[in-house]
C-alpha cells in the first residue's frame, strides 16, 4: 500500500558513534525486503528509525510519499513485530490483539446540516471503532493465524511459537501500510523457526502490504525476501534478489555471508594467456572457461592478485586422472544426512569445506570418506567468484562498496583487558 | 566389539590424529627442554628459579655464594643502622633522666659516630652486591630464553616467567594469565601495589574530569550568552520585543498558552521583586541591622516599639528570592531560545505547534514534565531549600538567644566550624569521640546484621527444615510492629528495675541490678545487640530472595568439582551476595549512620558524659551518635541551631565521602544502564 | 609431490557414466576389512578407564552417603532448636507488651512478666482518660493521605527516570542522591517555622506533617524504578507503534504490571506516620491534640513520674496500634517481600 523511501539516512549515537551511514533505499509497494547482516551492523537501528522508535540523525524517511521524520510511531501507519514478542502480560490474547484497534480512530463523514435540517455539506470527523468491529477484526486475524482457541488465555500460558503468532496478529489487525518485523523468529527453536518461516510465506500472500524484515539469519533472508539488503558496519553492501546475491556477490563479505557453509577462498593470481584466463591452485593449473571466462574477457580484466571464492556445494569429488583436480586429505567429516560436509586440507595447507550430496554414493563409499582419506576435488569454472585482492570487490560488479575494516571489533577485543586492569 | 568401544574407535578414527599430534608435538618439543628448570627453588628470593638445564649445577653454586654474601651484607647493614639510633636514644635518655652519668651518654655518641663511619663502606659493598645479583639474574634469564623455533605465539614456560619478572620490576601491569601464575602471596602483593599505585591516578582522573566538567560548564554559559546576543542581533522585531516582554514572540506566533504563561511568570516575578524580593535581598548581606524602632502611635499618643528586622525571615526569604531569580533567569533564557526557534521555523515555512498540540504532547512525548512537576517542586521547596538554608545557618550566630526576633543574628564566617575543630577543646573532643563511635556503630551494626541475617536465612532455607513459612512469618511479623513500641519496651526490659534485672535478682544470680544503661561500654554493647534483634528479620527477608536467585547449577557444578558446604559458601554464595547486595550494603551503612530510632528510643544517647561539656544545654553521652547529638542540640533547653547545622553539614560530608569512595570501588554500583 | 605428504587411504570418485577401474571395485568389495589398528594408543588408554577403582569409589560413596545422612539429620535438629529459640526471643517482647497491657494491680514498670491481676483497666483508661482516640484518628488520616500522594509521587518519578531520557535526568538523580544524604532533622527548625506561619503546627500538626511527609517523597523512587527497569522496554515500543501515548502506556500497561510495587509503596506510605516519632512530637510541640500515636504514647511515659503512672496504658496503646498494622502487614506480606528484595537488589 505504500512505498518506503530512505534518503541519506544516518544514525549517530552520542557525538561520533555512527551506527548507520548514508542509507539509501527505495522499497517498492508490496515488496518483501529483508535487512540482513551480522549483529551490530545497523539493520535493527534502520528498522527502528522507520518505525519512529529512534530519532533520525540525518536524511529523510518517506512512507507513501510523506516525510515521516518528525511523526510519532502511531502516525506513521506502520505496525511492528518484536523479537521478544512484546506481548502485554496483563492482557488476554484477545485484548492484546485488540489493543491497537482500541486506540485507533477512523475517519467518518458527518453530514453538516443547516437550521432546517437540510444537508449542506460533509465534514470529516474521527471516531473510535465499535466493539463489534474490533471483535470481527480480531477473530479474522486469529482465524488466519490459527490462534482462535487461545484468545481467552494470557501470554504466559502460550508457547513461543504461539506468542509470536499473537504478536503477528496484533500487527496485522492495524492494516498498516508497512509491516515491520524485527528478528521475529530468533527466539524460537530451530524446528519451529522453519515452520514459522513457511507460515510467514503463506501469510505474506494473504496480507498484501509492504514488508520490512530484519534478521541475522541468511537462510531466512534467502527464503523470504523479494529483495535482500545486506549490511555491515552501518553500510549497505549489496541490494538484490536472493539469486543475484548468491550468484554475483558484490564483495567478499557478501560472498562469505550468503550461503552455508561459508564460501571457500583462495589467495591466488588471475593470469591470462592466449587460451583465456587461468589460476594456479595448490600447484594445479585451473582454466577459467565458460561463462565466467567470457565475462572476464568481455570486461577485459587485467591479470592481477585476486581472492577466488568457490562455494562448498559447487565443489565435486573427482579422481587422480582429472588433471585439474586438487588432491586433499579429509580432516573432519560431518554427515548431515542429505549431504556430507568434509573439512579438508590441501597440500599447500589451505583448509576447505566441501559439501557433497550423499545421493550419488553408496553407503560403503560414504563410510570410506573419513578422516585421513585422500580425495580429489574439482569444480566448474562457472561457479567461481573473483574479488580484487586489495579491496575485496568483485571484479565483475561495478561500483560495489569496498568492504570496511573491522574497527569496531577491535575495540571490543580490547575491553576485557582494560576491565581487568581496572579491577586490579 | 562392544558398542562403546566401537563408538570410541569411530571418534578416534575421525577426530584424533590431527588434533592430538599437534598437541603432543608442541608439548614434546617445548616442555621437555624446560620443565626441569622450572622446578621451584622456593628459597630463592624472587620466588622464581630461572636456571637452564645445561648449566644448572655450576650456576646454582655461584648463585648460592652470591646469595649468601648478599644476605650477610644486608644483615650487617641493618644492625649497623639500628645501633646509632639506639645510641642516640640512650644518650638522650641519660641526659634527660640522669645527667650525672653524662659519660655514658658521651660514649654512646662516640659509638654511634664510629658505627656510622663503618657503615659507609659496608653499605657500598651491599649496593654493589645487589647490583651484581640483579645483573646476573638479568643475564641468566636473558640468554636462556632460547626456543629458537618459537613462532611468536606459543611461549615457553621460561619466556612467560621472564616476562612476568620483567614486568614486575618495571611496575607494568600484568595480563590476566600472567597474574594467575603468581602465588597467593605475590598475588596479594601485586594487587595491593596496583591498588595503591592506582590511587593518585584515580584522583588525577577525577580532578581532570571535574576540571573538564567545569570547563564545559563555563563554555556552555559563554555559548548561551553569545547566543542571546546573536539572537537579539539577527532576530525579528518580535523576538527583540520578547527580550523585555516575555512570551511576546510566542503570542505573535499564535502560541497563546506558552506566551501567556511566560508573560504571567514575568509579571509575578517583577511584582514580587518590587513588593518584597528586593527588600529581602537588600538585607541579606547583614541579616538585619535594626531590631526595634520607636514608632509614634497617633491613636494612643505614645511611642511604641515596632519590630523592623527579623534575621530568620531575612535569611529565609532572601534565599527564596535568590532561588526565584535563578528560576527567572532560566525561564527568560528559555523564552529567548524559543523565540529564535520560532523565527527559524517560520523562516523555513513550517507550521508552528499550536497550544492544543502543546497540551497533547504533555500527555505523550513530554509526559515526563507532567509527571515530574509536582514531585520536583516538592523536593526543591521542602528538601533543597531547607537544607541550603540550614547549611547557611552554620555560618551565622543563630541560636536560642539570638533567634532573629528577640535578638538579631548575623553572619559569623567559619566561627562555628572552628569551635568544633579547635584542637583540645571540650567540643572537639566530644566531636571526635562521637564521630568515632558513629562510624564503629555503623560498621558493626551493618555487618553484624548482614551476616547474621544471611545466616538465619540460610538456616531457614536449608533442605530438610520444616515449617519454613512459619519461621519466616514469625520473624517478618516483628517488622510490622512500630519500632517505638518494641524499642521502648525493650529499653524498660533492661531498666534497673526492669524484668531482666528483677528476674536475675530473684534467682539470686546477682545482688544489685546490672546497670545496662548506666555503664557506657555496656550500653554500647546492648545497643548493638538489640539492633541485631531489630535488624535480622529485615535482612533475612532480603537475603532469602537473593539466595533463592543464585542459580542452582552453580552449586551442582561446585559439588561435582568437589567443593564442600563451607567452600561452596565462600566461593559461590558470598561473592554472589556481595556483588548483588553491594548497593544495599552502602545504603544500609548510610542509614545506620543516621539511625536515630534505635539509639534514641533505647538510651536517649546516655549515659551522659559531662567531660564533653554541653552544647545548647544538651549533654552528649556514650551511645550518642552524630544524628542524636544533632537532635539533642536542636531540641535542648538552649537550642544551638548554629551548632546543629554545623554537625549536620559534617554528617553530610562524612557520609558523602564514604559513599563516594565505596561507590567507585564497588563493581556492582556501575550498572545503572544495565537495567535502564 | 603430494604423495609424500599423505599416508591415508585414497578415495577416487568416478561419475556413474564412466567405468570404474578394477582396483576400485576390488577395494569396495574388501570394504569390510576396514583397518582399525591405526588408532593412536593414547586415545584408547584415555578413553577406557580401569574398572576396579570405579567400583571402589562407588562403595566409598555409599558409605559416605549414609554417614552424611545422619550428620544431616543431626544438623537439621540443631537448626530446628536454634530457630525455635530465636522465635521465642523475637516474639517474647511482644507477648510481654500484651501481658503488661492486661495488668491491673499496678501501672508502673515491674520486674515480672505475668500480671497478678488481669483486666481491661488499661484499655479503658487509654480510651477514656487520654487523647488516644484523637491520636489514632490523626495517624490514620495521615497514613491514608500519605499513602495515596506518596505513591503517586514515587511512581511518577520512578517511571520518568526509568523510561525517559531527557536533559537534566542525570542532574536530577544526582541532586536527589546528594540531598538524600543530609540528615532529615536538619530541616526541622525551618519547616516548623514555615508550618507555624501557615498555622499548621500544634493542634493542626497532622496537616503540616502530611505536607512534610509527602513533599519530598519523590526522593524514595529507587525501589519502584528498580522494578520498572525490569519491565521490558520493547513493551513500551510495541505500544507506541500500536498508537498509545506515553500516558496511556503508563496507566494502561506499566501500572497494572507493577501491582506488587504499587502495593508495596502504598503499604510503606501508610506505615510511615505510625512509627514517626521525631517529626510528630516536634511539630505538635506539646499540643496533645496534634500528636500521632507514636508521639502521644511516648509522651505518656516521658518522665519517670509519668512512666510510673502510665506504663501499662502505654503498652495497651502499643497493642492497639500494633494489631491492625500487623494484620495488614501479614496480609500484604507477599508484596512487601517483593518490594524489599527487589529494591535492595536493584536500588
Amino acid at each position: 500500500m505504500a512505498e518506503v523511501v530512505l534518503e541519506n539516512v544516518k544514525k549517530i549515537y552520542g557525538k561520533n558513534v555512527v551506527a548507520v551511514k548514508d542509507f539509501n533505499l527505495t522499497i517498492k509497494d508490496k515488496e518483501f525486503v529483508v535487512f540482513v547482516g551480522p549483529s551490530g551492523c545497523g539493520k535493527s537501528t534502520t528498522l527502528r528509525m522507520i518505525a519512529g522508535l529512534e530519532d533520525i540523525s540525518e536524511g529523510t524517511v518517506k512512507i507513501g510519499g510523506r516525510i515521516v521524520n518528525d511523526l510519532k510511531p502511531k502516525d506513521r501507519d506502520v505496525s511492528m513485530v518484536f523479537q521478544n514478542y512484546a506481548l502485554y502480560p496483563n492482557y488476554t490474547i484477545f485484548k492484546n490483539i485488540a489493543f491497537p484497534l482500541t486506540l485507533m480512530r477512523i475517519p467518518v463523514e458527518v453530514p453538516v446540516r443547516d437550521k432546517e435540517g437540510n444537508v449542506t455539506g460533509v465534514k470529516i470527523k474521527t471516531r473510535k471503532l465499535t466493539s463489534e468491529e474490533i471483535a470481527n477484526k480480531v477473530s479474522e486475524a486469529a482465524e488466519i493465524l490459527g490462534i482462535t482457541e487461545y484468545l481467552g488465555r494470557r501470554p504466559r500460558e502460550l508457547s513461543g511459537g504461539q506468542k509470536q503468532r499473537v504478536a503477528i496478529g496484533r500487527a496485522m489487525v492495524k492494516d498498516a501500510a508497512v509491516f515491520l518485523l524485527d528478528e521475529p523468529l530468533s527466539n524460537l527453536d530451530a524446528k519451529l523457526r522453519a515452520q514459522m518461516r513457511s507460515e510467514l510465506i503463506e501469510l505474506r500472500k494473504r496480507i498484501d502490504t509492504t514488508f520490512i524484515y530484519v534478521t541475522h539469519d541468511q537462510v531466512e533472508a534467502m527464503t523470504l525476501a523479494d529483495r535482500i539488503v545486506i549490511m555491515k558496519d552501518g553500510v549497505i553492501q549489496q541490494v538484490g534478489t536472493p539469486t543475484e546475491l548468491f550468484d554475483m556477490p558484490a564483495n567478499l563479505f557478501v560472498g562469505e555471508f550468503i550461503g552455508s557453509p561459508k564460501m571457500n577462498t583462495f589467495h591466488t593470481r588471475l593470469e591470462r594467456d592466449e587460451e583465456g584466463y587461468f589460476v594456479e591452485l595448490c600447484g594445479v593449473k585451473k582454466r577459467i572457461g565458460g561463462e565466467r571466462g567470457e565475462a572476464l574477457a568481455a570486461k577485459n580484466i587485467e591479470p592481477q592478485d585476486v581472492v577466488m571464492g568457490v562455494r562448498p556445494e559447487h565443489i565435486t569429488l573427482s579422481n587422480h586422472e582429472d588433471k585439474e583436480a586438487i588432491p586433499c586429505v579429509i580432516g573432519v567429516r560431518e554427515l548431515m544426512g542429505s549431504s556430507l560436509h568434509l573439512h579438508v586440507k590441501t597440500a599447500t595447507g589451505e583448509e576447505l569445506i566441501v559439501c557433497v550430496p550423499t545421493a550419488p554414493f553408496t553407503l560403503a563409499q560414504i563410510a570410506k570418506l573419513v578422516s585421513g582419506t585422500r580425495i580429489y576435488l574439482t569444480f566448474d569454472s562457472k561457479s567461481t567468484h573473483f574479488f580484487k585482492e586489495e579491496t575485496k570487490v568483485n571484479l565483475l560488479v561495478e561500483d560495489a562498496p569496498v568492504e570496511t575494516s573491522g574497527e569496531t571489533q577491535q575495540k571490543q577485543e580490547e575491553l576485557p583487558h582494560k576491565k581487568w586492569h581496572r579491577i586490579s | 566389539m562392544s558398542k562403546r568401544e566401537t563408538m570410541e574407535l569411530a571418534i578416534g578414527g575421525e577426530m584424533l590424529p590431527m588434533r592430538f599430534l599437534m598437541k603432543y608435538s608442541y608439548q614434546g618439543e617445548k616442555y621437555a627442554a624446560f620443565t626441569p628448570a622450572c622446578g621451584a627453588d622456593p628459597s630463592d628470593e624472587e620466588g622464581v628459579a630461572l636456571t637452564h638445564i645445561v648449566s644448572a649445577e655450576t650456576k646454582s653454586k655461584e648463585r648460592t655464594r652470591q646469595r649468601l654474601l648478599f644476605r650477610l651484607l644486608t644483615a650487617v647493614t641493618c644492625i649497623l643502622c639500628i645501633i646509632p639510633v639506639l645510641c642516640v636514644l640512650l644518650t638522650a635518655l641519660v641526659f634527660v633522666l640522669q645527667p650525672d652519668f653524662w659519660w655514658v651518654g658521651m660514649s654512646g655518641m662516640i659509638v654511634a659516630v664510629a658505627d656510622l663511619i663503618v657503615l659507609i663502606p659496608v653499605a657500598r659493598a651491599l649496593a654493589r652486591a645487589r647490583k651484581d645479583r640483579k645483573e646476573q639474574k638479568r643475564r641468566e634469564t636473558a640468554y636462556e630464553v632460547l626456543p629458537g623455533e618459537g613462532n611468536g605465539e606459543v611461549f615457553s614456560e621460561f619466556e612467560i616467567r621472564y616476562r612476568i619478572i620483567e614486568k614486575l620490576s618495571k611496575n607494568e601491569p600484568l595480563s590476566m594469565l600472567e597474574y594467575q601464575r603468581l602465588n597467593i602471596w605475590r598475588k596479594f602483593l601485586y594487587r595491593s601495589k596496583m591498588f595503591f599505585r592506582g590511587i593518585p591516578g584515580w584522583f588525577g582522573r577525577k580532578f581532570k574530569r571535574l576540571g573538564l566538567r567545569l570547563k564545559a560548564f563555563g563554555i556552555s554559559i559563554w555559548e548561551n550568552i553569545k547566543d542571546i546576543g546573536a539572537t537579539f542581533k539577527n532576530g525579528s522585531w518580535k523576538t527583540r520585543v520578547s527580550y523585555f516582554f516575555m512570551g511576546f514572540g510566542n503570542l505573535s506566533h499564535r502560541q497563546v498558552l506558552r506566551g501567556v504563561l511566560f508573560f504571567l511568570f514575568e509579571v509575578i516575578f517583577v511584582g514580587f521583586m518590587v513588593l518584597s524580593g528586593g527588600h529581602w535581598l537588600g538585607k541579606f548581606g547583614t541579616l538585619g541591622t535594626t531590631r526595634l524602632e520607636k514608632v509614634y502611635d497617633p491613636v494612643l499618643d505614645v511611642w511604641v516599639d515596632k519590630h523592623i528586622d527579623n534575621s530568620f525571615k531575612i535569611l529565609l526569604y532572601g534565599l527564596l528570592t535568590i532561588f526565584f531569580i535563578a528560576a527567572f533567569v532560566y525561564t527568560w533564557r528559555l523564552n529567548v531560545k524559543q523565540c529564535r526557534i520560532l523565527d527559524e521555523i517560520t523562516a523555513t515555512g513550517k507550521r508552528v505547534k499550536s497550544s492544543k498540540e502543546d497540551i497533547q504532547s504533555l500527555a505523550d512525548n513530554e509526559f515526563h514534565k507532567t509527571l515530574l512537576s509536582l514531585p520536583v517542586l516538592g523536593i526543591v521547596m521542602f528538601t533543597v531549600l531547607p537544607i541550603v538554608f540550614m547549611i547557611l545557618v552554620g555560618f551565622t550566630s543563630y541560636d536560642f538567644e539570638n533567634d532573629g526576633y528577640n535578638n538579631l543574628f548575623t553572619w559569623c564566617g567559619l566561627d562555628n566550624f572552628n569551635r568544633v575543630f579547635a584542637f583540645g577543646s571540650k567540643l572537639s573532643l566530644a566531636f571526635g569521640e562521637i564521630l568515632a563511635w558513629t562510624l564503629i556503630w555503623a560498621v558493626v551494626a551493618t555487618f553484624s546484621n548482614y551476616f547474621l541475617g544471611m545466616f538465619v536465612a540460610m538456616m531457614i532455607n536449608k533442605k530438610g527444615i520444616k515449617i519454613k513459612k512459619f519461621w519466616r512469618t514469625i520473624l517478618v511479623m516483628t517488622i510490622a510492629i512500630p519500632q517505638f513500641i518494641s524499642l521502648l519496651y525493650v529499653s524498660n526490659l533492661f531498666a534497673d528495675n526492669g524484668i531482666v534485672n528483677a528476674t536475675l535478682m530473684r534467682w539470686g544470680w546477682i545482688d544489685s541490678p546490672i546497670r545496662f544503661w548506666g555503664n557506657g561500654t555496656l550500653a554500647k554493647v546492648m545497643v548493638l545487640v538489640i539492633n541485631i534483634w531489630v535488624g535480622i528479620p529485615y535482612l533475612m527477608l532480603i537475603t532469602t530472595g537473593i539466595l533463592m536467585n543464585i542459580p542452582a547449577d552453580l552449586y551442582e557444578s561446585a559439588q561435582i568439582d568437589g567443593a564442600n558446604a563451607f567452600q561452596q559458601f565462600c566461593k559461590i554464595t558470598m561473592p554472589y551476595m556481595l556483588f548483588v547486595t553491594g548497593p544495599y550494603l552502602l545504603t544500609s551503612f548510610v542509614s545506620n549512620i543516621n539511625n536515630f530510632n534505635v539509639i534514641y528510643l533505647l538510651t536517649q544517647g546516655g549515659p551522659e558524659h559531662t567531660a564533653w561539656g554541653e552544647v545548647g544545654g544538651y549533654i552528649a553521652g556514650d551511645t550518642t551518635i552524630l544524628i542524636t547529638w544533632l537532635f539533642g542540640i536542636t531540641t535542648g533547653p538552649e537550642a544551638s541551631y548554629k551548632m546543629a547545622s554545623v554537625i549536620g553539614t559534617l554528617i553530610f560530608l562524612v557520609v558523602s565521602i564514604l559513599s563516594l569512595v565505596v561507590f567507585t570501588i564497588m563493581p556492582s554500583t556501575r550498572r545503572e544502564e544495565d537495567y535502564a | 609431490m603430494t604423495d609424500e605428504l599423505f599416508e591415508g587411504e585414497v578415495f577416487e570418485f568416478y561419475p556413474a557414466s564412466e567405468e570404474k577401474p578394477q582396483e576400485i571395485v576390488e577395494m569396495e568389495a574388501a570394504e569390510d576389512t576396514f583397518e582399525i589398528s591405526a588408532m593412536p594408543e593414547v586415545a584408547i588408554a584415555d578413553m577406557v578407564p580401569a574398572e576396579e577403582p570405579e567400583e571402589n569409589a562407588e562403595e566409598g560413596k555409599k558409605k559416605k552417603h549414609i554417614s552424611q545422612r545422619t550428620k544431616n539429620r543431626i544438623l537439621n535438629t540443631i537448626i530446628h532448636i536454634v530457630l525455635a529459640v530465636m522465635c521465642v526471643v523475637w516474639i517474647l517482647p511482644f507477648i510481654g507488651i500484651v501481658f503488661e497491657s492486661f495488668r491491673c494491680e499496678s501501672t508502673g514498670v515491674v520486674g515480672y512478666i505475668l500480671p497478678k491481676q488481669w483486666g481491661f483497666d488499661n484499655y479503658v483508661r487509654l480510651f477514656k482518660e487520654t487523647n488516644f482516640p484523637r491520636w489514632f484518628g490523626n495517624t490514620l488520616m495521615m497514613g491514608v493521605v500519605t499513602a495515596v500522594v506518596q505513591t503517586a509521587f514515587q511512581l511518577a518519578v520512578a517511571y520518568v527516570l526509568s523510561r525517559f531520557r531527557f536533559k537534566g535526568r542525570k542532574f536530577l538523580m544526582n541532586l536527589i542522591l546528594v540531598f538524600g544524604m543530609f540528615p532529615g532533622f536538619l530541616t526541622l527548625i525551618l519547616l516548623y517555622t514555615w508550618m507555624y506561619d501557615w498555622h499548621l503546627t500544634d493542634a493542626n500538626a497532622p496537616y503540616g506533617l502530611i505536607i512534610i511527609y509527602v513533599a519530598s517523597s519523590g526522593m524514595g523512587y529507587y525501589i519502584a524504578k528498580g522494578f520498572f527497569d525490569t519491565i521490558s522496554k520493547s513493551l513500551d515500543e510495541a505500544a507506541r507503534v500500536d498508537g498509545a501515548t506515553r500516558m496511556q502506556i503508563f496507566f494502561k500497561l506499566i501500572l497494572p504490571l507493577s501491582k506488587p510495587i504499587v502495593i508495596y509503596t502504598i503499604l510503606m506510605g501508610f506505615m510511615g506516620p505510625w512509627g514517626d516519632f521525631v517529626m510528630a512530637s516536634f511539630m505538635a510541640n506539646n499540643a496533645a491534640d496534634g500528636y500521632n500515636v507514636a508521639a502521644g504514647l511516648q509522651w505518656l511515659i516521658d518522665t519517670p513520674a509519668k512512666k510510673n503512672m502510665n506504663y501499662t496504658t502505654f503498652c495497651a496503646g502499643g497493642v492497639v496500634v500494633a494489631l491492625p498494622i500487623t494484620v495488614l502487614f501479614l496480609l500484604l506480606q507477599k508484596y512487601y517481600v517483593a518490594g524489599v528484595t527487589g529494591g535492595a537488589v536493584k536500588g
